[in-house]
């Protein structure tokens, strides 16, 4: 945006980084030469999509949980987790080795979640016989079963 | 996008539905619905489902984005497979080759 001096003259450090204004199909930049080269629509679409990609990013980042907030279940050690916060509000915990998940509508309510999914997922593993899971599922079962210990 | 705006409705029949997920019978803590993804005869994906009844109750962002991550779609391929286009079986040759990817001998 630009700014003025004293005398109500543009301030020359911001007089060019005022953000091009779209009308239609041509640039127009205020204080500046009028570009009229047309634009193509799917730069506009490609542009929007981008937009899209960008407002649907999370904000991110990590923390860790000591405790599983139930006494049996003992945890050996700090678990590293990812903190994620939507632009609809919305928190997500997880626990990505795992691909366990808590969801809530903020970051407290998100990792009690992620305490009962973990505790969930544990469960099931334990009851689960190894010919009937995937890969990915027994190596999830041998990080929860080095992390947690039942009383 | 679309998938923004996908219901409780949408992501059972696109996603349960279609793919024929089978639920776990372990007692829960957690509100939320689990299903696993059979391939083979084994357990090989597993997808937390919302928790909402009445069917047309909007899912938030985060929870959706946990969806697709957990079925290992992109956002194009989510949409199609909610949507329909995906079919049952092209998600199967899209689960063998992520599963592929991610899993390596032991």
């Amino acid at each position: 945006m630009t700014t003025f001096l004293a005398d109500g003259t543009p301030d020359p450090r911001t007089r060019h980084r005022e953000a091009p204004h779209i009308t239609g199909i041509t640039w127009d930049v205020p204080g500046e030469v009028m570009r009229d080269e047309p634009i193509a629509r799917s730069d506009l679409d490609d542009f929007a999509g981008r937009v899209e990609v960008l407002m649907e990013r999370a904000v991110k980042w990590t923390t860790q949980i000591r405790d599983l907030g139930e006494e049996a279940y003992l945890l050996q050690e700090p678990i590293q987790i990812v903190v994620e916060e939507y632009r609809d509000q919305s928190v997500v915990a997880r626990f990505p080795e795992v691909e366990a998940f808590g969801e809530g509508h903020s970051e407290p309510e998100a990792l009690a979640n992620l305490k009962l999914a973990i505790l969930d997922l544990y469960d099931e593993l334990a009851e689960a016989t190894a010919p009937t899971l995937g890969r990915e599922p027994r190596a999830w079962w041998r990080v929860l079963d080095r992390l947690i210990s039942v009383a | 996008m679309k998938w923004r705006s996908f219901t409780y409705r949408d992501i059972y029949k696109g996603v349960a539905g279609k793919l024929d997920l089978e639920p776990s019978k372990t007692k829960r803590r957690s509100p939320h619905p689990v299903y696993w993804y059979v391939l083979d005869g084994r357990r090989v994906i597993r997808v937390t489902l919302p928790n909402r009844h009445g069917g047309s109750g909007a899912i938030s962002t985060g929870f959706l984005q946990q969806i697709k991550r957990s079925l290992r779609l992109t956002t194009r391929e989510f949409e199609d497979l909610v949507e329909c286009p995906l079919s049952a079986e092209d998600y199967e040759q899209i689960a063998r080759r992520t599963i592929a990817l991610h899993s390596r001998p032991s």
